[in-house]
């Protein structure tokens, strides 16, 4: 591993150490020399060669090999004193010295990487599993980026660190270029959660005393997941808490539409048959009469959009069920024409309504009040005549409903059917659509604007899940 | 009778019977009025009226309750007058004996027209007219014969049953389950597809514009009515 060998290079205590302990045996064997055969010493510059490879690396013990084959010929083979060998067979005993000498070493030393890899791994695990643990847990739910950050640099042993999410404003050109190799000046890690990239994570030169961890890229990268995983799971959570929120509000929504239009609704019947009474008493003067009229016809027009307010309110809490039954495509359209009969004022209607269309499983009651909404909507937004057809298409019955106004404003078409969405007609306004879309999905059914309206009207599609009508027992 | 026709109406809210009371009264009757179910039957029972209006929401009871009730002794007209979202309560209304419903919001006016008519009805009981003409048909239910215009109209025996069975009662709401037990037997009393398409074979035959029935009424979710 380079980097292992780099750092090796820049320390000179295994050089001194071997040095050291070759004086040390020398003058040990030096002392013993009279009682022994001092050629049989030599293992004990083998332990000493050994013992430095092991703990400082191949380079000192090959030193320490090399000073001891030295100090051994110099101060005990003879003649002793000089650097001159003899015999023949004091240079075969030097050789398997030598070479003795270096094997240790080699296998020394890669004892000692093994030991130091391996206490790498478990190094990096431990600071692995205490970064997710202060990223997962330590680092609070609304961790903001920065704090993540510091805990990466924590864990890497590096100045500082800074996450720079895609898109931000802070990343791009104005920043200095930076590395993906790591440097002395740090370097950049990917951040990917989920197959998704959110960013970078930039991590900076090493700290003061500090030994660097990205000196693996592994664990930098290891890290880097952590750190993606913190981003996201901020972004998670503040998503959830989001929706959360939402979906109170909804709740509370929902509950204060119900409270008010169900508390609304009786005052007005009140004041509605109140001002019926006084029409049909009659004999009023013609400035009363018509006074009369505004006060029955806007009191209906606000009974109307509280009912469909209440109706929208009990729809989005689950409380409407529909009641399911075969209808008849012609009977639902008749039924619709006589209901909003006294809502659109005489308007031409017309009508293609086979009696011999399929029958479809539908909520007769609901299917006649969207109508009738879609009815009301065409002659108040839109502009008579108006056509309501029923048909099949596709092989669901549709009863189309269009009108001959401008059509609806392509910039909110896609929001009519959401309630008070301005359809961008004459006050185009309110909960008509939005109810009816709701009504038609309560049953299963679709409601839809049908595409290319333009110059043509405004044309709104009912549309029925196919469904197989069970065999009549025929009579003649 | 003498004099005006007493009109009872129940409902709860002492508002909507005061404006109630007070179009009634403007339109020629004499008006009673009952808060809750029990004070309902007790008026009802001391004082007969002619015509009963019946919120369908009592406090102390339900209108179909009390249609149940006032039918053990009395075949005084009942129109019901119910919310948007009570069809079952309506239905079980009808069912009950009550002789028409209608749907808040409603014009007075409206609820005017179906008091007289249900009165009207009361004073020629059901099922004694031997001939029943609406438009240009002719149901004779003596000769179980159906003319259109002078011509003899050919119907299958249901078609014909389900329009005798309408044309017996004119101008009443018969619930689908009425006329499917009364035209098809007990067994049939949820089958409403065959309601569907034999008013739909009816219309064909005898309305002048099938697709807008002028006589043969969709009671939406309710039933059927003939209008003659």
């Amino acid at each position: 591993m380079e980097t292992l060998a780099a750092l090796n290079r820049a320390r000179p205590a295994g050089y001194v150490a071997g040095l050291a302990g070759v004086a040390i045996v020398t003058g040990l064997v030096e002392l013993v020399s009279g009682q022994v055969n001092v050629l049989s010493m030599a293992v004990c510059f083998q332990l000493l060669v050994l013992l430095v490879s092991g703990a400082y690396g191949l380079r000192p013990g090959l030193a320490t090999a090399l000073g001891s084959a030295a100090a051994f010929n110099f101060f005990f083979v003879p003649p002793v004193h000089t650097l001159t060998i003899a015999d023949a067979r004091d240079w075969i005993s030097l050789a398997v010295f030598a070479a003795t000498a270096v094997i240790t070493g080699y296998l020394a030393e890669g004892f000692r990487r093994q030991r130091r890899e391996s206490e790498e791994r478990r190094r990096d695990a431990e600071l692995l599993a205490r970064m997710a643990q202060a990223v997962l847990g330590g680092v609070g739910t609304e961790a903001s980026d920065d704090e993540v950050a510091r805990v990466a640099a924590r864990a890497l042993g590096v100045e500082r660190c800074a996450i720079l999410r895609q898109g931000s404003g802070a990343g791009g050109a104005a920043r200095a270029p930076t590395s993906l190799v790591p440097s002395a000046a740090g370097f950049t890690v990917p951040l990917v959660a989920g197959g998704r990239a959110l960013g970078l994570l930039e991590v900076g030169p090493a700290a003061d005393g500090e030994e660097p961890r990205w000196a693996t890229p592994g664990f930098a990268t290891a890290v880097a997941g952590l750190v993606a995983v913190a981003v996201e799971r901020g972004g998670l959570i503040a998503a959830a808490l989001e929706a959360e929120a939402l979906r109170r509000s909804d709740g509370l929504k929902t509950a204060l539409l119900h409270g008010v239009s169900h508390e609304f609704r009786t005052p007005l019947t009140a004041i509605r048959t109140a001002a019926d009474a006084l029409s049909v008493r009659g004999g009023h003067a013609p400035g009363e009469a018509a006074l009369l009229e505004v006060m029955t016809d806007e009191t209906a027009r606000l009974d109307r959009l509280v009912a469909n307010l209440l109706d929208l309110s009990r729809l989005e809490a689950g409380a409407l069920v529909a009641r399911m039954d075969w209808c008849a495509p012609a009977e639902i359209v008749a039924g619709a024409l006589d209901a909003a009969a006294p809502l659109v004022g005489g308007a031409t209607i017309t009508t293609s309504a086979p009696s011999s269309l399929p029958l479809v499983r539908a909520d007769p009651v609901l299917c006649e009040r969207i109508l009738v909404n879609l009815l009301h909507n065409a002659v108040r937004h839109g502009a008579p005549p108006v056509h309501v057809e029923a048909d099949v298409v596709g092989g669901r019955v549709a009863i189309s409903v269009a009108d001959s106004g401008p059509g609806l404003d392509p910039a909110v078409a896609g929001r009519a059917f959401d309630p008070f969405v301005s359809g961008g007609r004459a006050g185009g306004t309110g909960v008509g659509l939005a109810l009816a879309r709701g009504l038609a999905e309560a049953q299963g059914a679709t409601l839809e604007v049908a595409a290319g309206g333009g110059a043509r009207g405004a044309r709104f599609v009912l549309s029925f899940a196919p469904a197989a009508v069970p065999a009549l027992v025929e009579d003649s | 009778m003498t004099g005006a026709a007493r009109i009872l109406v129940v409902d709860d809210e002492p508002q909507v019977l005061r404006g109630l009371s007070a179009a009634l009264a403007a339109a020629g009757y004499e008006v009673a009025t009952a808060g809750t179910a029990a004070s309902a039957i007790e008026a009802a029972a001391l004082l007969p009226p002619d015509a009963v209006v019946l919120d369908l929401v009592l406090p102390d009871g339900t209108g179909v309750e009390v249609c149940r009730r006032l039918r053990e002794w009395t075949q005084v007209p009942i129109v019901v007058v119910s919310a948007v979202d009570e069809e079952t309560e309506k239905i079980a209304a009808l069912d009950a004996g009550a002789d028409d419903y209608i749907t808040k919001p409603y014009a007075v006016g409206e609820l005017l027209a179906r008091v007289r008519a249900a009165m009207r009805r009361a004073v020629a009981p059901a099922g004694e007219e031997p001939e029943v003409a609406f438009g240009e048909v002719t149901v004779d239910l003596a000769l179980r014969e159906v003319r259109r215009g002078g011509e003899t109209v050919h119907l299958t025996p249901h078609e014909y049953g389900l329009l005798a069975e309408l044309a017996r009662h004119p101008g009443r709401v018969l619930t689908h389950r009425a006329l499917l037990v009364a035209v098809w037997g007990p067994g049939y009393s949820t089958e409403t597809h065959y309601l569907r398409v034999y008013m739909g074979n009816l219309r064909r035959k005898l309305e002048a514009d099938p697709s807008r029935p002028a006589h043969l009424i969709t009671e939406t979710g309710v039933g059927y009515r003939l209008r003659v």
